[in-house]
């Protein structure tokens, strides 16, 4: 300790069981001492106010959390899985329904190349060869390869009635797709 | 006799049987939104002339680009 009362800084080195530390010590000034205080003070002060807001924002949670808990319970009641069932019956007979009004509507041939490769092709209104995949997707053949188009989807409409009704469009629609066209022309004419 | 329509639509699949005018009426009133289709030769009507114990298709319209 006698050492210690003549230095006012000085560093040692420190061989702990997690690693060796060189530590340094400062003599603090009453004016650092004074500002360090103050410091200390100010971040005690930020601090609580920020437990206090952490605090009512706990308590708004918790009552959102309330609302929300009652709202779910609400939905999994046994009559709204009821309403649930019947919607998604309602939608696998529609479903059915419209597989077989597709398949009566672009022929047993077609159909069957649509289940077994998952696309079906045939000649649109503009004499230019097409195919229509089972997710409803168009691809027109430009030379060797083919293109996909980009089609505007009624919404929720099932998929058998979309590809009946891409089907529809290119097969009685010349001009269903004018920018394709357009490419195509650039292509030529590259 | 009337006009038999088969409408595909988000709800599935309704059919309605008209009388030639009320089935003229309503395929006026969807024109734009509907391709209309004569079931038996699977060919978009061009004009509305309906004929007594005809069958038609209404397809929601797609476009492309």
């Amino acid at each position: 300790m006698k050492d210690f009362e003549d230095k006012s800084d000085w560093r040692e080195v420190l061989f702990l069981p997690n690693g060796v530390f060189l530590v340094s010590y400062h003599r603090l000034t009453i004016k650092a001492l004074k500002g360090y205080r103050s410091r200390l003070l100010n971040e005690s002060i930020k601090l609580r106010r920020e437990i206090g807001r952490l605090r009512e924002k706990i308590k708004e949670k918790k009552a959102k959390l309330e609302e929300i808990e009652s709202m779910l319970n609400k939905l999994t009641d046994d009559k709204v899985r009821e309403i649930i069932e019947k919607e998604e019956q309602r939608k696998r007979e529609a479903e059915i329904k419209a597989i077989e009004f597709l398949r009566e509507y672009i022929g047993e041939e077609a159909f069957e190349q649509l289940e077994k490769k998952g696309y079906f092709e045939f000649t649109g209104a503009d004499g230019k060869q097409y195919r229509i995949t089972k997710d409803g997707r168009l691809c027109r053949k430009f030379g060797k390869y083919w293109h996909y188009m980009c089609v505007v989807y009624p919404e929720d409409l099932p998929l058998p009635d979309i590809i009946a009704s891409v089907f529809t469009a290119v097969k009685n629609d010349p001009t269903f797709s004018k920018s394709s066209q357009k490419l195509e022309e650039v292509r030529n004419w590259e | 006799m009337g006009v038999k329509i088969h409408i595909l639509g988000k709800n599935g699949h309704d059919t309605v049987e008209l009388s030639k005018e009320e089935a003229e009426r309503l395929i006026e009133a969807e024109e734009g939104r509907y391709f209309i289709v004569d079931s038996k030769t699977k060919q978009i009507l061009r004009e509305i002339k309906l004929e007594e114990g005809q069958e038609l298709v209404m397809i929601p319209i797609v476009s492309g680009g």
